[in-house]
């Protein structure tokens, strides 16, 4: 090596290091902006268990199935298509999230069928024992304890933890009265720490309805999204569980299906849709809004049995279910899993159900033979979805009490 | 100091429980409402009017976990104890309740009027000054205009009413000088009206421990 070799060499060398080093250091950079910024969760559940292929997982093969397998309310045009995402004729409000939706289909809970409770702690918890809270709960023990703890609608599962909430009913009224006087109380009592919290946090609960007046000032229509964001930029809370109901009607559609599942599931999509949309009109800083910092995961109870009965209804389907998540962790515009219909003529009580399908959890194939599946394949079960979540939330396993360490994630739906 | 450490994780364990450990037992939701109402059972009862009450319902009932109910999923109140938002919940509900009240005072008939204040203020002040066409003036004049006398009284009344005696107050052990309390809350009406001093009151005593607890 000449001087001129050894000068190139070095150059690059020292020039490669530094290069390095200013690539390490952007990254660093971009690590400690995201750091900074909180990420928050908003579990919403739609109650008492949606018929999947109205909305999440739609009939999407040319063939149909007899009806006496498959009741299908809609004609093929009526499903969104959109890359990975299918979306039927219920979900037509979420269609506008498309590239950041995420659904995961084929959510296997249970043989038999153990109701609706169970069903949906299971969904929500990842633990069938019931010992677990919701992940919005468990999210929030994760964290700092927040000053309103989880922002609740609906009953809030908490298994046997001692977890704080406050509803969302009272966020939406919350005061900023400072009126009720300290003295002559003993400081270490819980309603002198409740008014304590409060005068101490004044300016926050000021500046989240300041937040709130702001908006309405821009004639945009307020609903639950909006506080749940504006609580969740003031640090007030990190995490919430939403129970999603009808406006009339239900889903637990045991008869008279046709027609009010689908206005119902309607609404709630509709209800659900609307609550996104606020967390992108509630501003955390310039060009960042609380959507950008806010993973929402979305299920409901069970899927429902794919035909009619006598009572022109349909029934629990705990062997299948299905979640969506938008979140920044998540790539976006995937689908992963699938579910089968067992026609009536395979099943021994004699009417369709379905099932969820066997999946490789590292490519997401859908393994329909037999041996494949079993060298290769993964039943995805509430854990496994709750693990993804974990995982793309940056939850540190070993102090998460739903799923264990090992408990494998679906690492293809995240970035 | 492994054992210091060991102590200081068993204690963040526990922080979320400290509810449960205080030893302090904070009345039922349904004893609360119970409680609460029997202020203002007249006005309940006759449910105002049809707007007034609806407006109370929404203030006082919409969330019936944060007064401590049982909550029908869980079979089990959502916490033991009042919180953030149970106090916010029963600030907000007196708040309307007398303001409810204020418009079934002047509204309804006359008696009933009497017997709605008659469990807010001292029976000996109404006596004295209560007249059935002075009541609208009565209650907005200004707390400072009654005899020294009455003022003292109007706190003492209002107290013993909620509270519970002077034995029973010092019981607790939050308050140990109870005259010096009564001063403190005295101090406290100068500028308000009657019926501004019966709520400031109300709003103090009900969100002390001595009245959200056995």
């Amino acid at each position: 090596m000449n001087r001129r070799e050894l000068l190139k060499n070095g150059f690059c060398l020292t020039g490669g290091l530094w290069l390095s080093q200013l690539g390490l250091a952007q990254k660093a950079l971009a690590a400690t902006d995201n750091h900074q910024r909180p990420q928050f969760l908003v579990q919403l559940v739609l109650n008492n268990g949606w018929h999947t292929s109205l909305s999440v997982d739609p009939w999407i093969l040319p063939q149909r199935l007899d009806e006496k397998d498959a009741f299908i309310e809609y004609l093929d045009n009526e499903v969104f298509r959109q890359g990975e995402i299918n979306l039927g004729p219920a979900m037509a409000s979420m269609q506008k999230f498309a590239p950041q939706l995420n659904i995961i289909n084929g959510i296997f809970l249970s043989a038999s069928d153990n109701g609706h409770s169970a069903a949906q702690i299971y969904s929500t918890t990842g633990k069938g024992s019931g010992e677990a809270a919701s992940i919005a709960a468990e999210y929030a023990l994760s964290k700092e304890k927040s000053i309103l703890g989880v922002l609740s609608k609906g009953s809030l599962y908490k298994g046997s933890s001692a977890v704080p909430f406050t509803s969302v009913g009272d966020l939406k009224a919350i005061s900023t009265d400072d009126s009720i006087d300290l003295e002559f109380r003993n400081p270490t009592s819980v309603i002198s720490k409740a008014l304590l919290s409060k005068r101490a946090n004044l300016p926050k609960f000021t500046a989240m309805n300041e937040e709130i007046q702001k908006l309405a000032a821009q004639k945009i229509t307020l609903n639950d999204g909006h506080y749940i964001a504006a609580a969740f930029k003031e640090g007030l809370a990190n995490s919430s569980s939403y129970m999603v109901e009808a406006d009339s009607g239900t889903l637990d559609s045991h008869s008279d299906h046709p027609g009010n599942h689908m206005r119902a599931q309607k609404n709630m999509w509709e209800q659900i849709a609307n609550i996104i949309s606020a967390f992108k009109e509630v501003e955390y800083e310039a060009g960042v809004s609380l959507f950008d910092l806010t993973t929402f995961f979305i299920t409901s109870d069970f899927s429902r049995t794919p035909a009619l009965d006598s009572s022109k209804g349909t029934n629990h389907n705990p062997l299948n279910n299905s979640a969506v998540i938008i979140g920044p962790g998540f790539k976006g515009n995937s689908t992963f899993g699938a579910s089968r219909v067992v026609p009536s003529y395979e099943s021994a009580n004699g009417a369709s159900y379905l099932i969820a399908q066997m999946v490789d959890l590292k490519t997401g194939e859908i393994l329909k033979n037999k041996e494949s599946a079993k060298t290769n394949g993964t039943l995805i079960r509430p854990e496994t979805v709750i693990a993804t979540l974990a995982d793309a939330l940056k939850i540190q396993r070993n102090i998460f009490s739903p799923v264990t360490e090992e408990e494998p994630s679906i690492k293809k739906l995240l970035k | 100091m492994k054992s210091a450490v060991w102590l200081l994780v068993l204690c963040s364990g526990f922080a979320h429980a400290e509810f449960e450990t205080t030893g302090t037992r904070y009345i039922s939701g349904y004893d609360f409402q119970n409680k609460y109402f029997s202020y203002f059972r007249e006005a309940i009862e006759q449910k105002i009017d049809y707007q007034g009450y609806n407006e109370l319902e929404k203030a006082c009932f919409d969330n019936t976990a944060a007064f401590g109910f049982n909550v029908a999923a869980i079979g089990r109140p959502e916490s033991t104890t009042p919180t953030l938002a149970s106090v916010d919940v029963i600030l907000r509900c007196l708040r309307v309740t007398f303001n409810e009240l204020d418009r079934y005072l002047y509204n309804k008939d006359l008696m009933g009027r009497k017997r709605n204040l008659e469990r807010l203020i001292d029976s000996v002040i109404l006596e004295k000054y209560y007249t059935q066409q002075n009541i609208s003036t009565w209650l907005t004049s200004s707390f400072v205009a009654l005899a020294v006398e009455d003022q003292k009284l109007f706190v003492a009344t209002s107290v013993e009413n909620i509270l519970g005696s002077d034995e029973v107050i010092k019981s607790f052990g939050h308050i140990s000088d109870v005259d010096a309390y009564r001063e403190h809350l005295l101090k406290k009406l100068t500028g308000k009206t009657i019926i501004g001093a019966t709520q400031y009151i109300f709003e103090q005593l009900f969100l002390r421990d001595e009245f959200l607890t056995y």
